[in-house]
C-alpha cells in the first residue's frame, strides 16, 4: 500500500483510538498482554484495511477487527479478570482520569460479565442498534435484544442495590 | 437508572478517547510480526515446507549421483513423489489458513477454532507418516545399494522387524509426541475459543 493509504489509515486510527483503548481495557488486565494486543490490533487492522470498502463506518469496522483480534488472541497469562475489592479501584487507575463512583461501579460490573455479554453491553452503550449488534456479534437480532435486556436488568439492579 | 448507566458510560468514553496513539507507534505496529496463533501455525508450516523442499532437492541430486539400477531409481522416484506430494499438501493447508478478522465475531471464532484444530490434526498426521516412511525408505535404499533385491528385503526377518518398529513404534510415538506438544501449546487456547463460541450459541429466546 502506498504512502497516501498509510497516511489515511493513520488518521483514521488516530480518530478512533478510543475504540482500541476501550476494547483493551475491557478485556485485558495484564499490561504486557494489553501492549502486545494494542500492536496486534493495529497490525491486523492494517492488514485488513484493503478490504475496508466504506460500506460501514470505519469505527464499526475497527470495532469488529478489535473485538475479533481480542477474542482470537492467545493470552500469555490466562488470568481471569481480577475481581478487586471495589474500594481499591487499582485496576482502573491507568485511565489517568478521576472517575465518579458511578463510573467505577459500571466498569467493575461490566468487567465481571462474561466476555460475550461484555461485548454486547459495550456495543449497546456505544449507541449501536440491535441489528448492528447482531451483525457484529453474529447473534440473531432477537437473541441480541433478549441478551441485552437481561444484561441491562442485571447491571441496573446491581448498581441500584449497591450489590457489588 | 438506565439513563444513569448511559451517562456513566459516556463520561468514560471521554477517557478512552483522550489517550491517542502516535503516528510512530502505528507505523511500528504495522510492520511487526503478528502474534496471532494462526499466523504462528502458518509460520510453522512454512518452515516445514522449506525443509521438505531442501530434502527434495537433496534427494534429486543424490539420485542423479548414485544411479545404479532400476530398483534404486524407482525408490528414489517414489521419494521424490512423496516429498513433492507432501509439499503440495502443506501448500494447500497453508493457503487455507486465512483468518479474516473483519467478519462477525461468532463466525471468526468458529473459523479459528476449526482451522487451529485442523492444523493440529495435520501436525499429528505428519508426525505419524514422516518418521515411519522415512525410516522404511532409508532402510530399503541402503539394502538396495548393498545389492539386495526387493524380495530379499521384504522377506528378511531383520528388515521386517525394523519396518514394524518404524511403522508402529516410531509412528505411534511421533503421533503421541505431536499430540502432547500440541495439547500443551494449544489446549488452553482452544478452550478459550470454545467458551466464547458456546456463549454465542446460547439462544436466550426460548
Amino acid at each position: 500500500m502506498n504512502n497516501t493509504s498509510k497516511q489515511k489509515f493513520t488518521e483514521l486510527i488516530q480518530d478512533n483510538t478510543g475504540i482500541i483503548n476501550k476494547v483493551l481495557f475491557l478485556y485485558l488486565d495484564d499490561p504486557e498482554d494489553r501492549d502486545d494486543l494494542n500492536q496486534e490490533i493495529l497490525f491486523q487492522a492494517w492488514k485488513s484495511y484493503p478490504r475496508f470498502k466504506g460500506n460501514s463506518k470505519f469505527s464499526t469496522w475497527l470495532y469488529k477487527v478489535s473485538l475479533n483480534t481480542v477474542f482470537t488472541y492467545q493470552r500469555k497469562t490466562r488470568k481471569k479478570p481480577e475481581i478487586v475489592e471495589f474500594e481499591e479501584h487499582h485496576e482502573y487507575d491507568d485511565l489517568h482520569e478521576s472517575k465518579t463512583d458511578q463510573q467505577n461501579s459500571l466498569l467493575y460490573l461490566i468487567k465481571k460479565l462474561d466476555e460475550v455479554n461484555r461485548m454486547i453491553i459495550s456495543l449497546h452503550l456505544d449507541g449501536y442498534k440491535n441489528e448492528e449488534i447482531a451483525e457484529i456479534t453474529g447473534l440473531t437480532k432477537n437473541n441480541a435484544a433478549v441478551k441485552l435486556h437481561r444484561i441491562k436488568e442485571k447491571l441496573i439492579s446491581k448498581m441500584k442495590g449497591g450489590n457489588l | 437508572m438506565s439513563q444513569d448507566l448511559q451517562n456513566a458510560w459516556d463520561q468514560l468514553q471521554n477517557n478512552f478517547n483522550r489517550q491517542k496513539i502516535d503516528k510512530e507507534a502505528i507505523m511500528q505496529a504495522i510492520t511487526r510480526t503478528s502474534s496471532n496463533p494462526l499466523e504462528k501455525l502458518k509460520k510453522g508450516i512454512k518452515n516445514k515446507m522449506r525443509w521438505v523442499a531442501v530434502f527434495f532437492i537433496a534427494s534429486f541430486i543424490i539420485m542423479l549421483l548414485t544411479i545404479q539400477n532400476v530398483r534404486t531409481t524407482a525408490v528414489w522416484c517414489f521419494v521424490l513423489v512423496y516429498l513433492g506430494g507432501s509439499w503440495l499438501y502443506m501448500r494447500h493447508q497453508y493457503n487455507n489458513m486465512t483468518g479474516d478478522l473483519t467478519g462477525n465475531v461468532k463466525l471468526t471464532l468458529t473459523t479459528y477454532y476449526n482451522r487451529v484444530k485442523k492444523v493440529l490434526k495435520f501436525e499429528e498426521t505428519v508426525g505419524l507418516v514422516i518418521i515411519s516412511i522415512s525410516g522404511i525408505i532409508g532402510w530399503t535404499l541402503s539394502s538396495l545399494y548393498k545389492g539386495e533385491t526387493f524380495k530379499e528385503i521384504f522377506t528378511d526377518p531383520v528388515s521386517l522387524t525394523f519396518f514394524l518398529i518404524f511403522a508402529v513404534g516410531y509412528g505411534a510415538l511421533g503421533t503421541y509426541a505431536a499430540r502432547k506438544m500440541n495439547e500443551k501449546a494449544f489446549n488452553e487456547y482452544l478452550e478459550q475459543l470454545k467458551t466464547n463460541i458456546d456463549l454465542l450459541n446460547i439462544n436466550d429466546i426460548d
